[in-house]
Parts: C-alpha cells; sequence; structure tokens
C-alpha cells in the first residue's frame, strides 16, 4: 500500500510539473539586449580553428576569428591586412595589417601571429589555407605591422586559398601542448564576436566584442542554433522563433515561406552552385568515356531541376566550370532537347554497343565483363540531394544500372572531399561552388599542378596511364585548361575555351547534373540593414547573412 | 537478503556488459573495412597516427585487445569523426544527463499507468473495458514511434504552438532556479509524451498477467472468504502480477532506450540518442559504439536497480 | 486439440498418411479461434490487406514512381484519392505497391527470426545441458542490451539496404521466441510419450520432428504473427534513420521521403498520415491474431468470452 502511494506521488509531482511548467517561464528574456538567432542544421564540429573543416565550422570560426583577406575568384575583401601587393621580380606577397587590431584578451594582434599562423598551418598540414602549402616558401615577419610571403609560383588564387586561413593568437597557441586535440573551448580571437556558451548538439551563444577594431556591432548576442531538420529551422522562421536561415536546403518549403510578409527569401544567383556526379575512375567500367557518356545521356536533369531544385536551379551550361559569359553556346549537352524515351534508347545503344556489357533487358542488371553493374552512390542527406539522387537512381534503373544510395552527413561529406578519403565511394554526388568565375579558377579545377582543388578529376584518377583509353584526351584537356590561364588574345582564348568544352565532352570526367541557386532568408521584423549580397563577404556559399560587413550593418528594431 | 541470487544477478550483469565491450572490439574488426578505417579513418593525418598507437592497431589482435581493455577502463573510447577534436567521452558526458532524464521520467510515469490499466482489463477479462484497453494498447505498440513523435511534433509545436520546436532548454536563456527547471520540464513534455506510447506493453503484460494470477487456488480462496473487491483485487492479485511486470520494465528499458534514438532526434534533443543518429549519418563509429556501450551500461544499471526491487517485493527470494 | 494438441499416437507412418493427417488440423483452430471477436477483426484485416496489395497494380490508378509536374503537393481528390507528394507523386498508389514490399519484408524477416529462434529454442530445450547453458545466456544478455543501437552499429558497419535490414533484424531478433519455445520443450519433453520413443531407439531428428515440434507450433505460430509487427514497425525506423534502400520504396521509405520532403510540417499530411496510419492498422491486426492464438492455444485461456 505504501509503495503504490509513493509510485502515485510520484507520477501526481511529474505529471503536475509538466503542466506548470510552461507557467512558471515563458516571460522574455532582457528586453534591452538585442540577440541574433540564426537557425542552422549543420553540427558543431571544432572551434580549433586548425582543425575546422566543414561548414558548421565555419561559421563559428568567422565569427571569432579573421583571415588576413576574404576573396572569392581574386576579388578579395580587406580584412585584417588592409592593403596588400605583389612583386614578381622577388617572388613575394606583401601584406600591411590593420593598425588597431587587438586580441579579445587585450595583446595586440602583430605581423608574429600571422608568420606563427601559417607557419603552424603548413608545418603541420591542416586544411587552412587550401592547398597554397604547395607554392607558399617562406614567411617573414617585416615589422609588426607587414608580412611577407615569398612564393615559388604566382598564383592569384592565393587570395582564396587565405580565406579559411584564420590568424591565431601566438601568446596562446604556442602554449598549447597538441594543437591535433585541441578543443579550444574558450577561444581568443580578434572579430567582432566573444565566444560565450557552448552546448553540444544545441546551441553556440556569442556575445558582442566591445573593442573589435572594425566597428560597432549594435546587435548584443547572436546564437547559432542547432535545429534537428531545414523544415523546423524553416518553420521556426516563419513563426517568429529565429531572425535567419543563412542556408535553406528544402526548397519545397520556399512557397510555404513565400506567404509569410515578414520573411524574406531571396535569391543568390551570383553564388550559384554546380551539382556533379563524382565518378571514381580507378574502378571499372567508370574509366571507359563511353560508359560515363551513357550514364550522363540517361540523366534527367529538368527533372532534377523540377523535382529536386523545385525550380531554384537551371540546366548548366556545357563544361559548367567555363565562365558563362565566354562559354560557348555551340557545345551543348548530348542529348539535350530530345525525348525521354530517344535519351534512354541513345543511352541504351551506347552501352549495348560495347560487348563487355551485356544487352539491356528491360528490369534487369546489366553485368559488365560477368560482373552485375550494382553500384553504390554516397550522397549527402539533405533534401534536395536526396531527390536528385532518388532520380538519377530511376534512370539508371532505365540504363539497366543498379545505383544504391549511401546517405552521409554534410560534414563527413566535406571531410571526405577535404581529408582525402576518396577510397570509400564509387558514385558519389556534390555540390559546389561557382569556382570557375574566373579563369584561374577554371585552370584550378583541371590543372594537375601545382595545387589541386578537392574536387579535380585527376584525383579521381582520371587520366591515369593504362587501362581505359583517353588518356590523350585527358591530357590535352589539362594542358588547354593550362593554357588558358596564360592567354590574353580574347579570339584565340574563346576557340581555346570551345576546345576545352569540346574535349570536355568528349570525356566527361565528371558528370554536372544541375546549376543550383544559393537560397536564404531572413525575417525582416526584427532588423534593418540585411545588406545587399554583392557587399557581402561570404565564407563560400553559406555565410553570406552571417558575414562580417552584414553583421555590422545589421541595426535591431525596437520591439 | 538472498545474497546468493543478488551476486549470481551481478555477475550476469558483468557478463552483459563484457560481451557489449567485447562485440564494440569484435565488430569493427569482423566487418568489412579495416580497423584503422573505423577508428581513425576520416581523421587528420597526424590525429590517426597518434589514435593508431593509442589503439595499437598495427600490433597483433591480442595486444589491440589488451590495449582496448585498458582504455576502455580508462574511458578512453576513441576519437570522435564527426566532432573532432572532442573526444567520445566528452560528446556523451554531456549527453548522458538528458537521456538519463527523459528516459527514467517516461519510465515513472509509464509504470504505474500500464499497471493500473493492466489491473482494471485483467480483472474482468473479456469485458469492454477491457477490449477497449487492449486494443488502446495494441494500437500504441504498433505505430511506429517516430510517427507518434513527428505528428506530435505537428500538433502541438507546429500548429498549435504550445511547447518548443526544438531542445532541451531554452537556448543561451540564463535561466537558473525553478525558471530553469520549468523550462526544462516545458521542453521534455512533447519528448516524454512520446516515449510513453510504449506504455501498452506494460499494460499488457499486467493484464496476462492478472488474468492467470486471478485463477489461482489462493484468490478463489480470498473470494470466498469474503474479501472486498478491492482487497482482492489489489493486495492479492496485483500484487502477485507485480513481479512479472518490474522483470518486464528491464527487459523492455533496452526498447525504449531504442526509442530515446527517434524521438531525441526528431524533438532535436542533445542526447545520446541525437549523438547516435549524427553518428549514423556521419559514419563516425567510435562514436556510434561508444553510444552502444553507454546504452550497455544504463540498462545493465536499470536491469540491476530493478532486482533490487524485485528482491524487496518477492517473498520467494527474500526468504 | 489444434496446434499445440498433444499428438500421443505416433506409429511408423507413411508419408501419405502423415499428409492426410496434416490437413485435418489445417482447419482444426478454427472452431476455437473464432471464438475471439477481435482475432476474427484481425484476421479480416490482414486479409483486406493482402488482397488490397496483391491487387496494387490494378487498383493503383496512377504509376507510383511518375513525377507530376501539375501535381505538386496537391491535397486529396478525385484524380488523386490520397493527394500527390512534394514530386507530384500518386500517394495511393504509393501505398499499395511501397506495401508489397513492407508486408514482403515483414513476413520474410520475421520468417527467418521465427524459424532462428525456433531451431535455437528446440536446441536449446531438447539437449539441454551445457548446449542450453550457453543459448540461454546469449539469449538473455542479448535481450539486456540495447538491441536498436547495437543494429545501428552493424547496420552503419554493412551499409544500407534490404539485406542489411533484414540481416540485422534477424541476428538479433531470435531471442524472445528462442525462449518461449525452450520452455515448451522443456515441458513436453517430460511427456511419456518422449521417453518411449527413446527407448525404442528413435534418432533426435525423428524425435524433434515428430512428436516436439508439433507440440511447439503453437507457441512458433502465434509468435510468428506477432513478429511480423515488430519487423514492419523495425523495418520502417530503420528506413526512417536513413538505412533504408528507395529502389524498395516500403512504408517506411515513404515516411522517409515524406519527411525529407518536409511534407509533415508543411501540413500535408496526406502525405504521411496513410503510411504511418497502414503500418499501425495493419500491426495492430496482426497483434489481434497474435494475441489471440496466443490466448486461445498457448495461454488457453478459455474462460476468456470476448477479449483476444
Amino acid at each position: 500500500m505504501k509503495k503504490r502511494l509513493v509510485f502515485s506521488f510520484c507520477s501526481i509531482v511529474l505529471v503536475l510539473s509538466m503542466i506548470l511548467g510552461p507557467l512558471a517561464c515563458g516571460e522574455p528574456v532582457d528586453t534591452t539586449t538585442y540577440r541574433l538567432t540564426a537557425a542552422v542544421t549543420d553540427l558543431h564540429e571544432s572551434s580549433n580553428p586548425f582543425l575546422a573543416s566543414g561548414r558548421g565550422d565555419i561559421r563559428i570560426m568567422s565569427r571569432i576569428y579573421e583571415p588576413l583577406v576574404v576573396g572569392s575568384g581574386g576579388a578579395a575583401i580587406p580584412r585584417l591586412a588592409e592593403s596588400w601587393s605583389y612583386d614578381d621580380s622577388t617572388m613575394s606577397w606583401t601584406f600591411n595589417l590593420v593598425q588597431d587590431a587587438e586580441w579579445s584578451d587585450g595583446e595586440p594582434l602583430t605581423a608574429a601571429d600571422v608568420k606563427y599562423t601559417l607557419d603552424t598551418q603548413y608545418a603541420g598540414d591542416y586544411s587552412g589555407g587550401g592547398d597554397s602549402k604547395e607554392f607558399v616558401d617562406t614567411v617573414t615577419v617585416v615589422d609588426d605591422n607587414t608580412v611577407k610571403i615569398t612564393v615559388t609560383e604566382y598564383a592569384s588564387a592565393f587570395l582564396d586559398f587565405l580565406n579559411s586561413m584564420y590568424i591565431v593568437p601566438k601568446h596562446i597557441w604556442e602554449d598549447v601542448a597538441d594543437i591535433d586535440t585541441e578543443a579550444n573551448l574558450a577561444p581568443v580571437g580578434s572579430g567582432p564576436w566573444l565566444w560565450d556558451e557552448y552546448v553540444p548538439q544545441s546551441h553556440v551563444a556569442f556575445k558582442k566584442n566591445p573593442n573589435y577594431w572594425g566597428g560597432t556591432v549594435n546587435i548584443d548576442e547572436m546564437v547559432l542554433e542547432i535545429y534537428g531538420s531545414q523544415e523546423l529551422a524553416l518553420l521556426a522562421l516563419k513563426t517568429g522563433q529565429v531572425d535567419m536561415v543563412p542556408t535553406v536546403e528544402l526548397y519545397s518549403y520556399i512557397p510555404q515561406l513565400l506567404e509569410s510578409t515578414d520573411v524574406k527569401v531571396g535569391v543568390d544567383r551570383a553564388a550559384n552552385f554546380y551539382n556533379f556526379l563524382f565518378v571514381d575512375h580507378r574502378e571499372e567500367p567508370n574509366n571507359l568515356p563511353a560508359f560515363r557518356q551513357a550514364v550522363s545521356m540517361a540523366i534527367n536533369r529538368q527533372d532534377i531541376i523540377d523535382f529536386a531544385l523545385f525550380t531554384y536551379g537551371s540546366i548548366p551550361r556545357m563544361v559548367p566550370l567555363v565562365p558563362e559569359a565566354i562559354a560557348s553556346e555551340d557545345v551543348d549537352w548530348p542529348g539535350l532537347g530530345m525525348t525521354d524515351e530517344a535519351r534512354i534508347d541513345e543511352a541504351n545503344a551506347m552501352l549495348d554497343a560495347d560487348s563487355d556489357f551485356s544487352d539491356f533487358v528491360e528490369g534487369e542488371t546489366r553485368t559488365y565483363k560477368g560482373d552485375p553493374l550494382n553500384i553504390e552512390m554516397t550522397i549527402v542527406n539533405r533534401p534536395a540531394d536526396v531527390q536528385q539522387a532518388e532520380i538519377i537512381r530511376e534512370n539508371m534503373a532505365e540504363i539497366g544500372i543498379n545505383v544504391s544510395l549511401k546517405l552521409i552527413g554534410f560534414g563527413p561529406m566535406m571531410g571526405m572531399m577535404f581529408g582525402g578519403g576518396w577510397d570509400d565511394w564509387t558514385w558519389s554526388t556534390a555540390g559546389h561552388g561557382a569556382g570557375g568565375s574566373t579563369l584561374d579558377g577554371l585552370a584550378q579545377e583541371f590543372g594537375a599542378d601545382p595545387y589541386n582543388v578537392w574536387y579535380d578529376a585527376p584525383s579521381l584518377g582520371w587520366g591515369e596511364d593504362g587501362d581505359g583509353g583517353g588518356t590523350t584526351a585527358a591530357r590535352a584537356l589539362q594542358a588547354d585548361l593550362r593554357q588558358s590561364r596564360r592567354e590574353d588574345d580574347p579570339a584565340t582564348l574563346a576557340t581555346l575555351i570551345e576546345q576545352i568544352q569540346v574535349d570536355f565532352a568528349a570525356e566527361l570526367p565528371i558528370i554536372p547534373l544541375s546549376q543550383g541557386n544559393t537560397i536564404y532568408a531572413y525575417r525582416l521584423d526584427t532588423f534593418t540593414g540585411w545588406a545587399p549580397q554583392e557587399e557581402m563577404d561570404g565564407q563560400g556559399s553559406s555565410g553570406h547573412l552571417l558575414g562580417t560587413i552584414n553583421i555590422l550593418a545589421l541595426e535591431p528594431i525596437a520591439q | 537478503m538472498n545474497w546468493k541470487w543478488l551476486i549470481r544477478r551481478l555477475g550476469f550483469m558483468l557478463m552483459v556488459l563484457a560481451v557489449a565491450v567485447i562485440l564494440n572490439f569484435l565488430i569493427p574488426r569482423l566487418m568489412p573495412g579495416s580497423a584503422k578505417q573505423a577508428y581513425a579513418g576520416k581523421l587528420p593525418e597526424a590525429v590517426q597516427v597518434k589514435i593508431i598507437a593509442r589503439f595499437g592497431l598495427d600490433k597483433s589482435i591480442w595486444e589491440q585487445f589488451v590495449l582496448y581493455i585498458q582504455n576502455t577502463l580508462k574511458g578512453d573510447l576513441g576519437m570522435s569523426f564527426s566532432n573532432h577534436p572532442n573526444s567520445v567521452t566528452y560528446m556523451i558526458g554531456n549527453a548522458l544527463p538528458w537521456t538519463l532524464f527523459l528516459l527514467l521520467t517516461a519510465t515513472i510515469i509509464t509504470v504505474p499507468l500500464g499497471y493500473v490499466f493492466g489491473v482494471i482489463a485483467g480483472w474482468r477479462a473479456g469485458s469492454k473495458t477491457d477490449t477497449g484497453i487492449q486494443i488502446g494498447s495494441l494500437s500504441l505498440l504498433a505505430t511506429p514511434l517516430f510517427w507518434i513523435a513527428m505528428v506530435l511534433l505537428y500538433v502541438f509545436s507546429a500548429q498549435l504552438g504550445w511547447f518548443p520546436l526544438r531542445g532541451a532548454e531554452t537556448a543561451y536563456s540564463g535561466y537558473t532556479g525553478l525558471k530553469w527547471v520549468g523550462d526544462v520540464l516545458w521542453h521534455a513534455v512533447l519528448p516524454v509524451l512520446a516515449l510513453m506510447t510504449l506504455f501498452g506493453a506494460y499494460e499488457m503484460i499486467m493484464r496476462n498477467t492478472m488474468v492467470t494470477t486471478l485463477r489461482e487456488n489462493y484468490i478463489i480462496t480470498a473470494e470466498a472468504k469474503g474479501a472486498s473487491e478491492n482487497r482482492v483485487k489489489y493486495k492479492h492479485a496485483a500484487r502477485n502480477a507485480l513481479l512479472p511486470l518490474i522483470t518486464s520494465v528491464g527487459i523492455r528499458f533496452a526498447t525504449i532506450v531504442g526509442g530515446s534514438v527517434f524521438v531525441e532526434n526528431i524533438f532535436s534533443y542533445p542526447g545520446i540518442g541525437s549523438l547516435i543518429f549524427d553518428a549514423v549519418i556521419s559514419y563516425d563509429f567510435p562514436l556510434l559504439q561508444g553510444a552502444f556501450l553507454i546504452f550497455s551500461i544504463v540498462t545493465v544499471v536499470v536491469v540491476f536497480l530493478l532486482d533490487l526491487v524485485y528482491l524487496r517485493l518477492d517473498p520467494r527470494i527474500r526468504y | 486439440m489444434p496446434l499445440s494438441g498433444n499428438r500421443q499416437f505416433n506409429d511408423t507412418d507413411s508419408r501419405l498418411s502423415k499428409s492426410i493427417r496434416a490437413i485435418g488440423p489445417l482447419f482444426a483452430w478454427w472452431p476455437e479461434y473464432r471464438k475471439s471477436k477481435v482475432g476474427v477483426i484481425g484476421l479480416i484485416m490482414v486479409g483486406i490487406f493482402i488482397f488490397a496489395i496483391i491487387l496494387a497494380p490494378y487498383i493503383a490508378t496512377h504509376d507510383p514512381t511518375f513525377k507530376d509536374r501539375d501535381f505538386m503537393w496537391k491535397a486529396p481528390s478525385f484524380s488523386h484519392f490520397f493527394g500527390t507528394t512534394a514530386q507530384g507523386k500518386d500517394v495511393f498508389s504509393q501505398l499499395l505497391h511501397s506495401g508489397q514490399i513492407s508486408l514482403m519484408i515483414g513476413v520474410a524477416a520475421a520468417g527467418a527470426v521465427t524459424a532462428m529462434g525456433t531451431i535455437i529454442g528446440l536446441i536449446a530445450g531438447y539437449f539441454g545441458g551445457i548446449v542450453d547453458e550457453i543459448l540461454t545466456r546469449i539469449a538473455d544478455i542479448l535481450l539486456v542490451l540495447p538491441r536498436l543501437p547495437l543494429m545501428l552499429v552493424l547496420a552503419a558497419y554493412l551499409g544500407p539496404g534490404m539485406s542489411t535490414i533484414v540481416f540485422v533484424v534477424v541476428i538479433l531478433g531470435w531471442t524472445r521466441i528462442a525462449r518461449q519455445v525452450r520452455a515448451q520443450v522443456m515441458s513436453c519433453k517430460q511427456h511419456t510419450y518422449v521417453e518411449r520413443a527413446k527407448s525404442i531407439g528413435a534418432g533426435n531428428f525423428h524425435i524433434i520432428w515428430n512428436h516436439i515440434l508439433p507440440n511447439v507450433a503453437g507457441v512458433v505460430i502465434a509468435n510468428f504473427v506477432l513478429e511480423c509487427v515488430t519487423v514492419i514497425m523495425l523495418e520502417a525506423g530503420l528506413s526512417f534513420l536513413g538505412f533504408g534502400d528507395p529502389l524498395h520504396q516500403s512504408w517506411g521509405m515513404m515516411l522517409f521521403n515524406a519527411q525529407n520532403e518536409g511534407a509533415f510540417l508543411f501540413g500535408a499530411w496526406w502525405q504521411w498520415l496513410p503510411p504511418g496510419a497502414c503500418i499501425a492498422v495493419l500491426g495492430i491486426a496482426f497483434s489481434f491474431i497474435g494475441n489471440t492464438l496466443n490466448d486461445r492455444f498457448v495461454l488457453r485461456l478459455k474462460n476468456i468470452k470476448g477479449g483476444a
């Protein structure tokens, strides 16, 4: 009897407290502090700038730390360096630092910190600075505010690489015993925000840096809240629980968002990204150009745009990495304009022509040299990626290729690409920023030397000597790409570009799928001064609204 | 106190833990892909070297086993791939209190509910009330938990706005004391409600045992002697039916632990369940295995505590 | 005495007489079973499901994979009974076709689980001794270990797909049935006819097949039906977590897609309500049948009139 009483008492107390819970709280916090809340779905991975990779980390890094310059496609925006120059005779870059920058613990920020950061990044083989370590020779301190960096080769993309090179305080990091395992949970930085609270899987909160050298922030606090799904994040935006969603990935939800007059949905056409299908050339039959051609031919790109991007995208130009402005319109997708049936028939005919492939039988999986074509495709578990993958899978089934999907998180995908984990997959889709908006960017994509960015085709095994053929074409394409960097005459360049497009179309080392729009959303009734897109110093395609320039411009609306 | 029985149970629990630890050791080594890949695959190279040294991944399997046991006993479960440079132990340490809070609250509310409904249903087996309760329990048991959780979230958070959309507490609220407690409870309502659908299992067990108990001789004797209905119902019948219920709480606890994976994920609750989900989509093997180990420990501890309760209640073991 | 009835007289019989005898018990359960209203309702419900699913190609109004640009996320109407998904696929047709996969996986995996559980239970119960000790310990341990997290660990290593789901469900799901079968075997091993068969030198296999198996059939069948519910739910859960294969659209995959397309919070209830409800209703129907079998033939609760 007594036990029963205790039992019932306990349950009554619990139930009561659950009912009374909402009543006990509910009053707003202090109304005089202005807080900006952003809903993100990526995980926080690390606040150690040497280990940061992936979007979740960069969002945090760029609040606390700053790079020398922020740039994309050669158009760099000054940050800790107020000016810079390149001297061809000494092959060296000189960066002049801003005068009054200081660390959040009061120490001044000097050239020694910059040297320390670069040296440590390059020595430890960390991901900051991209592949610039391939050509950076030495870093020297000229005086407190000047750094000289000598290089072995000129590359305007150097400024792009500096994006992710977050300058850290030497006096703090010198004492860190092991950088590789340092969690850095009390970071000292130079950026507009001070790290205040981190709750794993829940949120990261920042307070404004009252002594920020670059100006005054009008917002007192910023909280990045982690939401379980894009769906929830967008709902929170619609109901006013958060002020912004920096990256909208659930395209099907956008019409719903547009219904609200308090919400602005921006389409950032300047920050287009391309979706590719990557195939590992080291595995048969991926190395056969005819196989890739058939795969590309069978893919229904219009379906991807309509049903995965929900019309927030378009079919990419042939060789999407050629700058849109100079790309030749004469070279287009084989299969464009054909009916769906005709494309599938054509693709099937291409595979049937090769005797290594078994002939197509409706509803059955083809074999290649006797092995059934079962291919696992690794994709990010984002709505659009899954929908896109499903369309590809359906298309492949129509030409007798059985594709299964393996879902991974966005962070791991980035880790796989940056961390060189190419061995884990056969096919993979991923989006990539418009790296090819300049010729230099274009050359980066396919140049084997001196630096390879993560998505370059050679690292997938394309063009390797030996089996598969197409090696000559691969070499020709690479040579043309390298040549295009040095070509000044517009007419010659146009011919060269067209040749590149033709070669690319013949080889298809990676298979472009679609060109997507970067979409962001924020509320209009909590803050004003959202900077227009072109003024934002975005980090890749994800950080526009959180960029420093925008943060400085934001004014809270008094409620 | 029957010490022999207790020690035997304790031995069994330790055996379960040993199996969990050994499974954790064996699975990465038996599955496709190398153990190196499972422990260090997606870490920066410099860290990989350290992990390989720490777990002796290039040594013989026996040396690996010894190192593995040593590390596990020290609480070193390796490095999380997706949360690097945070260790698995750090991630789990942060998440565990929330999960325990959810699981225990749900269990503490659910078991008495199942008990009461089971007694009511079992007392008049075959009546309309019984059928109604049975159908209700079966329906709850046959509906996917994640679906129930999504519906709860849709109705009460998205549509009505009564409860928060995410999390275990208001982010960066600065609440303290009672206010914080209220905030936490407010956030826990829907997740706990979702987990409470597992109450059907307890009700069914209670009811079935009641039915068999009621046919026993001593109940019939008690009834014949003119004991009041409530006395027979609660004093005689239900008390005996309580024992199987307690055993089943232990067994069902492993199921509720599984349920927390879905519930925490849907309500963005920062517990081990969410960690497991994140680990799954990240193929973060060390974190996934660490979470499995910690769940095993939690289950074993709960089952053992229930054994103690059992011991207090069951006269056959007690004397 | 149907299903679990003790067949006391087992003579040397020909295959023919065996099969003739088998037809009798095939329907012998019915008079007892039909006394349970709930059980009959469950049977009818499962019947309707199987009927609809088998005839899916004829009942379905659309091609379940066809994406209609003009009908994206449309509410239920006469042209689309259960509306369309964000991609313009017909939910009603999808539901019928997915039902095939869900039911197939449910029955196949539950069958495998039951077979494995029965074999282990028979071996443990019949041979006893050290074999029994080991198998029982393993079952006890598996029962306490958190099943879903262990499944996820295994599934993560094996990669996604139907075979992974079935594998982890079978390898970790046999314990309940094994325990029950073992208990049943232990009790009927005591019977004189088993002793007698042993004394006249019948082989172990012969005894198990002819004397023991018929007696545990009730437990096995009741548990098989109940296991179907568990497996269908587990499949849905694992698909929801991303271990499913879009090639095989089950109800669980439909829910995964619904969540992926944002249907839950968008308010596209027609996209997520039907698959969830189907899983629930089919599960309830199986539970009704399983519980009735359990009550009538395993627990022998004959005094119950209406209840399950």
